[in-house]
């Protein structure tokens, strides 16, 4: 966990986007934690519905995922500018794991493994 | 249709702009060191979610229902983990209750602060400890979509996320006592109750009653949102409608039996929306005048009309042709044609920050919490119509007056069917008393009001002029436009023809997954293949799902199996090689080789196929797509952050003008002033308008009220 330099004052943001396509809705919440040892950690949350044959919204996705230490400058950056084009596209890549569970082609460890790429995706160019 | 103006006023309530709160204390944490971690165990002496709506019933009872679904209470001993993890909770609390219609975007933002010794100088050592969490909400269509429809699902269903809020399915009752000079006192109720059908899911009706006086409608409702250019809301309601209100000394009753129905287009050019509905009615006219009273009747009318807006201007115009026919009476059919036209201009600055988008100097702290003084002129004409057989019902003849009496009721938008003047009573101009036929057969009305905001306060406090808090909601819009610019990316014929580059790499990772199974045992039990092992199969994943994605028209995942997954998998199989060279496994280190090759193959001959791909300028036409769909949502938030007051005064100036025929007055004046108060977006307008030209039954002017909606989305 990195130290805590200043004040930690917690925060959520959570967003929930509904592309064009009409099918689908993803919700994106990043977390910053104040710990009780005086350490910050920051928590991404990555959620997709898809709607099912029904015309109802069902998760495909739901996942929590503890942020590296040494990514914690990407998640803050990312707390400040949003998701970058490298970090929206390894969510999708996470989504689409996702689905290959249904089919036997993943294991749920493996999306794990690919939601754990999303923040340390960003770019380095990216706005910090 | 009195709910649903009030509907509207919680539409900047509960959903544009839902919940904030003051924040408190980001300056009293910074006197005392270690942040959180210094109060543990401290008591948390109170525990609050707090929102400058709190007035409205159902957002305190979301944020009192958030709260007790936190783990932290108070009383607890405070703890910082608890105390952190209750922002996300509050947030998907608060979030999974918003409305939802697929069309949209929900944006919660919380941000946690604490407060020691409340009231008292801080106490950084021990002492009671009180917990804010600080919400703020945005529940905004991407593009030009019906918001107070959002609204009404927000305050008024009985299940599901918006129900929750307020009524939880219970009979919503609005009382309420008016006064104007021609029905005197009269009271009435609104009622609204969600219906469990899917055609009509409401029963709506507003009753009002003087001692010389009725109206009021009785209806079912209902509505769609098929979110289509040419068809972006529709809603349609059955119903009774009565009208009985005095002329002067006579009376004029109509009661009818109603379907009507509504509906929009998207923005189509240049920010204009065209909508239209229609009547069909049937039921019966009286009056004490004599002629065509006391007869069966039935009408149809047609309304039509364009609305723009851009920037601070809104301007919208409307026809209505109404062909009406006494049945009883061997009279023949009459036409009425109404043309309405409105035009608002509304100076509130914004920074400069947002309209020079983003080039110029960050300014927008400034705007939060300070009172805005916005100075605003809607001007307003009137005109109508009657034609076809001379027997009109007087009913259906032209009255004027302050009460602005609406084309069809029910309408969901504004459009009049009587000249409209401030300074004259409802009903009194064209009320000639003594001959059985009253009223005008046309008019003109012209209106013009200015205000200006004098004093109020901003709806969005002080304490969240914080870099951190436009940080959170830049961060979250710049996140909404990249899913949605990836989205119309993708579609995008210049990329997504790469979906044909990736056909046989699909067909080389699926053996390469089965060749690495294949591999001996010897070499990948190797204490030092285990972490090659796990990374390769989280790119080989990553890859397949990449090919799957672009298979299935996500183009925009190109650079990231272009850059990450390939580059990452042909590294850890060049790793993997070296390995088994080293451990004299020389068969397998040359096949890992070849299937290395065999991958850099396919991606030269993906990046060749991508690179020839005009990328650049898809990229462009998405984010311009993308800008265009978040523009409403960029507006409103925009508007209730900078220029939007919880509550604010203004002085109002008025004139109007006014020419009913065959009236002997000639052209009729109400110069007048009054006060508007100004609740969010709901404009309460009070004032008196004087009459210079009075006719015998006329008094020297008129106290006027009027209550209308600023709209977020200008």
């Amino acid at each position: 966990m990195a130290p805590n330099a200043s004040p930690c004052e917690p925060f959520t943001i959570d967003l929930e986007v509904d592309p064009p396509s009409g099918d689908t809705q993803l919700d994106f919440t990043l977390e910053k934690i104040c710990n009780n040892n005086g350490t910050v950690g920051w928590k991404l949350h990555f959620e997709l519905d898809e709607k099912g044959s029904n015309g109802k919204l069902n998760p495909v996705v739901k996942l929590d995922i503890d942020v590296n230490d040494e990514d914690s400058n990407k998640a803050a950056a990312t707390a400040k500018n949003g998701l970058d084009d490298n970090q929206r596209q390894q969510a999708a890549v996470t989504a689409q794991t996702a689905n290959s569970v249904r089919t036997g082609d993943a294991t749920q460890d493996d999306v794990n493994q690919q939601g754990a790429g999303v923040i340390p995706a960003r770019d380095p160019n990216s706005p910090s | 249709m009195r709910i649903r103006h009030l509907v509207t006023l919680a539409l900047a309530a509960a959903c544009a702009a839902s919940v904030s709160g003051q924040k408190a204390s980001s300056s009293d944490l910074s006197v005392c060191p270690g942040g959180p971690s210094a109060y543990l165990n401290r008591v948390v002496a109170d525990l609050r979610v707090t929102s400058p709506f709190d007035f409205i019933q159902a957002v305190r009872t979301l944020e009192d229902r958030a709260k007790e679904s936190l783990q932290l209470k108070k009383g607890d001993s405070f703890d910082a983990n608890a105390y952190s993890a209750a922002t996300a909770a509050l947030s998907i609390y608060i979030r999974t209750r918003l409305p939802s219609s697929l069309i949209s975007f929900r944006l919660v933002v919380v941000h946690g602060a604490l407060e020691p010794n409340e009231g008292g100088p801080p106490d950084c050592s021990s002492g009671p400890v009180v917990v804010h969490y600080h919400v703020f909400t945005a529940v905004i269509p991407r593009t030009s979509a019906n918001l107070s429809e959002i609204a009404q699902g927000l305050t008024e269903r009985p299940s599901g996320n918006a129900g929750a809020l307020s009524s939880s399915g219970l009979l919503k009752i609005l009382p309420n006592v008016n006064y104007n000079q021609t029905r005197r006192v009269f009271a009435g109720l609104s009622l609204n109750q969600a219906l469990p059908f899917k055609v009509f899911d409401h029963f709506e009706a507003d009753p009002a009653i003087s001692p010389d006086s009725t109206t009021g409608t009785v209806e079912l409702t209902g509505s769609a949102n098929p979110a289509k250019k040419y068809l972006n809301n529709v809603n349609w309601e059955f119903g009774t409608q009565y009208y009985d209100v005095p002329v002067d000394s006579a009376s004029v009753t109509k009661g009818l039996l109603s379907a009507e129905a509504f509906a929009s287009t998207k923005e189509l050019a240049s920010t204009i929306t065209f909508r239209w509905g229609g009547e069909v009615a049937g039921g019966h006219v009286q009056d004490s005048t004599g002629d065509t009273a006391n007869s069966s009747y039935g009408e149809v009318k047609l309304l039509a009309g364009l609305v723009a807006q851009h920037g601070n201007v809104t301007s919208a115009a409307t026809y209505g042709l109404e062909v009406g026919r006494p049945i009883s009476r061997p009279t023949g059919t009459f036409e009425k044609q109404i043309f309405d036209a409105r035009f608002g201009w509304t100076y509130a600055p914004l920074p400069k920050y947002v309209t020079s988008n983003g080039k110029d100097t960050d300014d927008r702290l400034k705007y939060i919490g300070t009172p805005h003084h916005p100075l605003t002129i809607e001007a307003q004409v009137n005109a109508g119509v009657l034609s076809g057989s001379a027997a009109v019902p007087n009913v259906e003849r032209f009255f004027g007056g302050n009460q602005a009496q609406p084309f069809i009721p029910g309408q969901p938008w504004d459009a009049l069917e009587q000249p409209y003047i401030r300074s004259i009573p409802e009903n009194r101009l064209g009320a000639a008393s003594g001959t059985d036929v009253i009223g005008g057969n046309r008019f003109y009305s012209a209106n013009l009001t200015i205000a200006k905001a004098i004093f109020g306060k901003a709806l969005v406090p002080r304490d969240l002029a914080d870099e951190d808090f436009i940080n959170h909601l830049d961060s979250a819009l710049k996140t909404a436009k990249g899913e949605l610019s990836d989205a119309y990316y993708s579609k995008d014929p210049g990329v997504s023809g790469v979906s044909d580059a990736v056909g046989t790499l699909d067909d080389d990772l699926a053996a390469l997954k089965k060749n690495i199974a294949a591999l001996p045992p010897a070499l990948m039990n190797q204490p030092n293949v285990k972490p090659i092992k796990s990374e390769l199969n989280g790119f080989l994943i990553g890859a397949r799902a990449g090919v799957a994605l672009i298979k299935s028209g996500h183009a925009s995942v190109t650079p990231n199996l272009i850059n990450t997954q390939l580059p990452g998998l042909q590294g850890d199989l060049d790793r993997l090689s070296t390995v088994a060279k080293a451990a004299g496994d020389v068969g397998s280190a040359t096949a890992i080789q070849q299937w290395k090759n065999l991958l850099n193959k396919e991606l030269g001959s993906l990046k060749l196929r991508w690179g020839a791909l005009d990328t650049k300028g898809a990229r462009e036409k998405a984010d311009t797509l993308a800008e265009t769909d978040l523009a409403p949502a960029k507006t409103v938030l925009n508007r209730l952050l900078y220029t939007l007051n919880s509550y604010s005064v203004a002085p109002v100036a008025i004139f109007d003008v006014a020419r009913l025929w065959p009236e002997q007055q000639g052209t009729r004046y109400a110069p007048g002033g009054g006060v508007r108060l100004s609740i969010v977006n709901a404009n309460f307008t009070f004032g008196y308008a004087y009459n210079p030209t009075q006719a015998n039954h006329e008094g020297a002017g008129a106290v006027f009220f009027k209550l209308d909606f600023t709209d977020l989305f200008r």
